[in-house]
């Protein structure tokens, strides 16, 4: 099985959220937006080249509607469906952070 | 004007915090060590700053920071915590901050790289720019401790630290402001590490890396990489009076200097080396008899070591009574200096002069006092650190007791 047939969960996103950004699983409350837990505009992007690289799924070209200012779990519904719906792009271990 | 050393911080090998170093190094007991993450490479040991104290030192920065900015802010907080200062009540247009990084670190760079090669450019970290750049350290200082001051990075490479804090000295002196933050940070990459063997500047003493730091000893072969931070708060000392600050030291001379010579290799005199102390005593208004005390920049490099030697007869005759703190901490490029200026500190509070570990046999060549084996009291009323880089440039810092 490879890395692009796994699914992209919001679990997985939690994952990433807590192992790479300092950010404790306790945190992602509901109403906590992305500034709130640390997420600045330049967290954001390094989000999603975290999920990319994760993925092999190219989402931070998307233009999604995501700003700082989103509230997490709103975010996370639109980051894990936006890796759904998006092709498979290349491979490799390019790993950020 | 006199400036007073009001705070002390310090991230080392020997963990976070300025006890924990005062203590490793009053000891004498090296922090070289085999490390994990340069294995395999030519040089696999270094004085690492251990993970997980510092992880709570500087909490969250880790995916947009390199380790440097994350010392530097570990250690300006404890600086300032140790000066009493509270950061809700000082004015904080008048706190400036001054951080000496040596070079750009490379903690993504090779990652950036094999992007790069792979042209996949969406793979770069966009944090690739602020994680690593030199001013980076002094801009999250700021940013964490609402200092709104001057702000700004020193790059003298090995003299980094020690020109921040003679830099911070003439701001204070210049009016332009009333709290200087001041030091120098700097982290280890494989790229850093392999770089300073390529050029054969490091020790390989790999059957032995507790030993491979070895400052003035004869068999010495080179230096032994290692990071952290040192920062001081300084402030006028008619200012520190008033507010009934403890100082720890003062800092009255500061002197610099080119050796306009070569880009590696140190002026065959030391001439550049002399002028720096010579300045820095007389703006200390000291003659070199006053001085008890040298912290020696000390890289234990074969040239460098009895060149420095050298220049320290041509400048006090018979040299007081020296130390090497690269021989417990390695060598901190950047952040050597202002670590070494908080140790000299230290060395006036508790007028003892910490030991150099490694000291076997000295070097024939080499004719200095050089405490070792155990931490040596000593009445010490003045004292100079010295930090001699690349490019020939040079700085001293003269330290006196209250």
């Amino acid at each position: 099985m490879t890395t692009s047939e796994v699914a992209f969960t919001e679990e997985s996103l939690k994952t990433i959220v807590v192992e790479e950004f300092e950010i404790s699983a306790t945190q992602l409350t509901e109403d906590a937006t992305l500034e709130e837990l640390g997420l600045d505009s330049l967290g954001l992007l390094e989000l999603l080249v975290a999920i990319e690289a994760q993925t092999h799924k190219e989402i931070s070209s998307l233009d999604l509607p995501i700003s700082p200012n989103t509230p997490y779990h709103e975010a996370a519904r639109i980051v894990t469906r936006a890796v759904a719906e998006a092709p498979v792009v290349g491979s490799g271990d390019l790993v950020t952070g | 004007m006199r400036i007073a050393v009001t705070g002390l911080g310090l991230v080392t090998a020997a963990g976070v915090g300025v006890p924990g170093t005062w203590e490793r190094l009053c000891a004498g007991v090296p922090t070289c060590a085999p490390d994990p993450d340069l294995e395999g490479l030519p040089v696999p040991f270094a004085c690492r700053v251990p993970a997980a104290p510092l992880k709570a030192a500087a909490p969250g920065l880790a995916w947009r920071t390199d380790p440097f900015i994350r010392f530097a802010v570990a250690a300006a907080r404890e600086a300032v915590a140790d000066a009493g200062l509270d950061q809700s009540a000082w004015d904080a247009p008048r706190v400036a901050v001054v951080i000496g990084v040596g070079s750009a670190s490379h903690d993504l760079t090779p990652k950036a790289s094999a992007a790069l090669a792979a042209r996949r450019f969406q793979a770069m970290s966009p944090t690739l720019v602020p994680r690593s750049a030199p001013n980076m350290a002094a801009g999250y200082v700021g940013m964490t401790l609402g200092a709104e001051g001057p702000n700004l990075c020193t790059s003298t490479a090995c003299a980094s630290g020690t020109t921040a804090i003679g830099t911070a000295a003439l701001l204070l002196r210049a009016g332009m402001c009333d709290i200087a933050i001041a030091g120098g940070s700097e982290s280890i990459s494989p790229v850093t590490s392999s770089a300073f063997w390529r050029m054969g500047a490091l020790s390989t003493r790999t059957h032995d890396p507790a030993g491979a730091s070895r400052p003035f000893d004869s068999d010495r072969d080179g230096f032994v990489l290692g990071e952290g931070a040192g920062v001081l708060v300084l402030e006028r000392a008619a200012d520190a009076r008033a507010r009934r600050a403890r100082p720890y030291a003062l800092l009255t001379g500061y002197g610099a200097s080119g050796d306009a010579h070569h880009a590696t290799s140190p002026h065959p005199e030391g001439a550049g080396a002399q002028r720096a102390m010579h300045t820095a005593l007389a703006d200390a208004g000291l003659s070199p008899q006053d001085v008890d005390h040298v912290n020696a920049h000390a890289t234990a490099t074969l040239l460098n070591d009895r060149i420095e030697a050298h220049a320290l007869h041509a400048v006090f005759g018979t040299p007081p009574p020296v130390t090497a703190t690269k021989s417990v901490l390695g060598h901190a490029l950047g952040a050597a200096g202002a670590i070494e200026t908080v140790v000299g500190a230290l060395t006036l509070r508790h007028q003892l002069i910490h030991p150099t570990a490694n000291l076997d046999r000295i070097d024939d060549g080499i004719d200095l006092d050089i405490v070792t084996k155990q931490a040596r009291p000593t009445r010490v009323e003045a004292m100079i650190t010295t930090s001699f880089g690349f490019g020939g440039q040079n700085a001293a810092l003269v330290l006196q007791r209250c």
